[in-house]
């Protein structure tokens, strides 16, 4: 085989020539006009430039040789040693080591770079016209101006708890980290702290059901001659249900001066109340109400006072909206007499059961939605009595609760569809 | 238990009604002093409203019901439990169906009413006669009407609050409050999909919990006695603010006052109605007390993730073949059909070849039973020829004997005719 390719090499192709004439070629260059002229150079000697002196550097310096014990010779001809870098370090000058060091140009690139990361909102990176017509509209992705930039670009986000270990870790350590002295402000210099109070719930209180009652409007139209008794007034006004010729309304009921004198004895003597006082209450303002029961989980509303050196908190179990009637049914006249008692075997055993709930574990998701199963049962079986008909009025209603709230999820998308479209545009 | 209760209950505050109804007869000396201002609000009533006078009639009857009603509800509600306002429309309901039950006392009710009036009604008369006005006694009749006393028997209820009266608080997304004591073998885990909350117009909303919850537990001190222990704090600070502690996390509290026109009150519920206890006068407030917080960040990143835009990819769950294969599959499938065609035709030509063998066979079976037989059995072609051989023989012999009339020829040719035969057995053993 290679024979023939030499050979095929060695034999040329013919050559062709359809034009008889051969071409010329000529590199002539003309003659120089004028002899060359050589100056002498007065200030330095020319000798420096021809011959080469190398520096001490040069001279001392070794360089690490890398080659093959064996390179293919029988004969130990080559000694090694002579190829090893010398062991002792030479002390280098103070300044060299600044310049050698690289530790410093990053402190300074980190400084510059905490500025970098900051978050201006109004400020936008400049946007240099592009060159290529093509990508005019294209718009660079900011990402300097999105929220929470920052905080992921220095990886200040710690991720959330993965498991309930780590949850309950967390909790603890809460408490034990509210138990530390506070001596001053956090921001403010030269103030102190006067008091400190924990926050709990008021164990005392927590027996009762409180209601949000809102107005709208002044409660009072009694004539009271002192300020101090027109609040005192409001704040032991009583509110009744009332049925009138099937009108169905609430009766804000007012205390008398005689009833407010009462109170204020029974307040100096220390006793809740006088059994055998009767209390008088006086017709003011009546309303149409709308009452609103929260859910009992997940409460959002509380009512906060300071009491005995501690902040303590309670529910609020529903909230009511007062609105004026605008005919009254029933005349100012008409009086409410109350005779106080102690509470009854039964509310007492509310009062208990719901004070004990505050000291009880909450139940699991599971258990609640298992009890509503069991609820629904009850309630198909026990249709005929009254008071399950009065139960089913509240079960429909946390019903129409739940199914709004599907609709309202139904809803969330298509809102947020929109908001992509005109992102779009 | 409880429903003999409930009954002793109901009979306790049912004495004082009683008494109270011969208490108002011992009044009577001061009747004429009260008729006075009744007689000017009956005027005052004509003034507002000249179109009441006529329906007066019809509320006689309602008036008397009423009375009876506030007192019924009254009695029987009180055991009732829960409920409030609710409960009281459900207790007059109660009153309808007592009165079924209860013939007699409704009757003695009905009776003491008609006895108020008729001692009413004579006292009008006279001052009838004296003023010989009858619209006089239509106002009487309405101011009774209006009038509405009601006597009950209730619990007190005292709260005691200190001078400064109670904040609503309403808590942020950032904030919340575990009422129950806090037990970490009863913990139940925060999940992070389970972080979010609906709000009242069902979107979606931010709820931080597990270190950002109002907590409180039970703890055993030194002694073996036992502590309650929260793990916030407020600190009120010498220039008026205040700040609350939850952890390492501070917030700042402020109070911000509500509306003075029209306050909201703090009631307590009882079975039969409500008892005021407090006019709000503040609201609390909290707020993160920089952006450097933990929380301000964990709600910044929450914002930031729901606001960014992720590039949408849409998940396709079922994608169709590949066009080409498919294609290929559609030819194999009409090449096969095809072929099943063609085999289909074959069949029915062998069927067609089956029947000439079998009449030839039979043809042949009418010489010489045991060879025909053999012949057909083995092979059908060869019959044929033969057959067909036999045909030729056939008519050679006929053409001959009639030539011929020699008793010899015809020996011979009964020679030639086995010798080929033989021939023919031969091959068919080959």
């Amino acid at each position: 085989m290679p024979q023939e390719s030499s050979d095929a090499k060695r034999i040329e192709p013919p050559r062709k020539v359809d034009f008889m004439l051969k071409p010329r070629f000529t590199n002539t260059v003309p003659d120089v006009p004028f002899d060359a002229k050589f100056m002498t150079c007065p200030f330095v000697p020319l000798g420096r430039f021809v011959e080469f002196q190398p520096a001490a550097i040069y001279r001392d310096y070794k360089h690490a040789v890398i080659c093959d014990d064996d390179m293919g010779l029988n004969v130990d001809l080559i000694d090694l040693k002579k190829y090893d870098e010398d062991p002792i370090e030479t002390e280098i000058d103070e300044k060299d080591n600044i310049l050698l060091e690289d530790d410093g140009a990053a402190k300074l690139i980190a400084k510059r770079s905490q500025q970098h990361s900051k978050l201006v909102p109004w400020m936008r990176k400049t946007e240099y016209i592009s060159t290529e017509f093509n990508r005019f509209g294209v718009t660079a992705d900011r990402q300097e101006t999105k929220l929470g930039y920052n905080l992921k670009k220095n990886q200040q986000v710690e991720d959330m708890y993965r498991d309930k270990q780590s949850q309950i870790d967390a909790i603890n350590k809460t408490f034990e980290d509210v138990r530390k002295p506070v001596k001053e402000h956090y921001s403010k210099k030269g103030v102190k702290a006067v008091e400190e109070s924990f926050v709990f719930p008021d164990f005392d209180h927590w027996k009762h059901l409180f209601a949000h009652v809102q107005f709208d409007g002044d409660t009072i139209t009694t004539e009271f001659e002192e300020e101090d008794e027109r609040q005192q007034a409001r704040e032991s006004s009583v509110i009744k249900a009332m049925e009138f010729e099937d009108q169905k309304f609430a009766a804000v009921f007012v205390p008398t001066i005689g009833c407010l004198t009462s109170f204020m004895d029974d307040l100096e003597l220390e006793r809740p109340f006088d059994e055998d006082m009767k209390y008088e209450f006086l017709l003011s303002r009546e309303y149409t109400f709308k009452m609103e029961h929260l859910p009992p989980r997940d409460r959002d509303v509380f009512i906060m006072y300071h009491r005995n050196n501690v902040f303590q908190y309670n529910e609020v179990d529903c909230n009511v909206k007062m609105t004026r009637k605008p005919k009254m049914a029933l005349s100012r006249k008409s009086k409410l007499t109350l005779t106080y008692r102690n509470p009854s075997e039964l509310e007492q055993k509310d009062m208990n059961k719901r004070e004990a709930e505050l000291y009880e574990q909450p139940k699991t998701r599971k258990q609640e939605i298992l009890e509503k199963i069991q609820e629904k049962k009850e309630e198909g079986g026990d249709s005929s009595d009254q008071s399950s008909d009065s139960d089913d009025d509240k079960p429909q209603k946390s019903r129409s609760d739940s199914s709004s709230d599907v609709s309202s999820d139904d809803d969330s998308p298509r809102k947020k569809e929109p908001t992509v479209d005109s992102d779009s545009d | 238990m409880s429903s003999s209760e409930g009954n002793s209950d109901a009979s306790a505050p049912g004495t004082p009604v009683k008494s109270s109804t011969p208490s108002s007869r011992g009044s009577s000396p001061d009747s004429p002093k009260k008729q006075e201002p009744s007689k000017k609000r009956a005027i005052l009533n004509e003034s507002d409203d000249d179109d009441d006078s006529r329906p007066a009639p019809r509320q006689l009857s309602d008036s008397s019901d009423d009375n009876i009603h506030p007192r019924g509800g009254g009695e029987k509600s009180s055991p009732g439990a829960g409920g409030g306002l609710f409960g009281d429309l459900s207790g007059s309901s109660d009153d309808d169906s007592d009165r079924e039950g209860k013939p007699k006392e409704s009757n003695t009710r009905a009776r003491l009413s008609d006895s108020d009036a008729e001692s009413r009604g004579s006292l009008n008369d006279l001052q009838g006669i004296v003023m010989a006005n009858p619209d006089e006694i239509d106002e009487d009749e309405k101011a009774k009407e209006h009038v509405h006393d009601t006597e009950m028997v209730t619990g007190r209820v005292t709260l005691e609050y200190a001078a400064d009266p109670p904040h609503f608080v309403r808590m942020p997304n950032f904030l919340s409050v575990a009422t129950h004591p806090f037990d970490p073998q009863h913990y139940e885990e925060d999940e992070d999909d389970e972080q979010a909350k609906l709000d009242d117009e069902g979107r979606t909303r931010l709820k931080l919990r597990v270190e950002n919850t109002l907590r409180w537990r039970v703890r055993k001190d030194e002694n073996g006695k036992e502590i309650r222990e929260s793990n916030a704090k407020i600190v009120k600070w010498d220039d008026g603010t205040m700040s609350l502690y939850l952890g390492n996390e501070i917030f700042e509290v402020s109070l911000v006052p509500l509306n003075s026109n029209n306050l909201p009150h703090l009631y307590v519920k009882q079975p039969t109605l409500m008892s005021a206890q407090a006019v709000l006068t503040h609201r609390m407030t909290f707020r993160p007390h920089s952006t450097d917080s933990q929380t301000h960040r964990k709600v910044t990143l929450n914002m930031a993730d729901r606001s960014r835009k992720n590039a949408q990819v849409k998940v396709m769950d079922d994608v169709g073949q590949n066009p080409e294969i498919t294609r290929r599959e559609n030819a194999r499938k009409e090449e096969e059909s095809l072929r099943a065609h063609i085999r289909r035709t074959q069949m029915v030509r062998n069927n067609f070849k089956v029947r000439g063998p079998r009449y030839a066979g039979q043809y042949s079976d009418d010489e010489d039973m045991p060879t025909s037989s053999r012949k057909g059995k083995k092979k059908e072609a060869p019959i044929i020829g033969a057959s067909s051989e036999s045909e030729d023989d056939h008519a050679d012999t006929t053409k001959k004997s009639g030539s011929d009339s020699d008793s010899d020829e015809e020996y011979r040719k009964r020679k030639q005719q086995q010798k080929k035969q033989i021939v023919t057995s031969d091959e068919e053993s080959d």
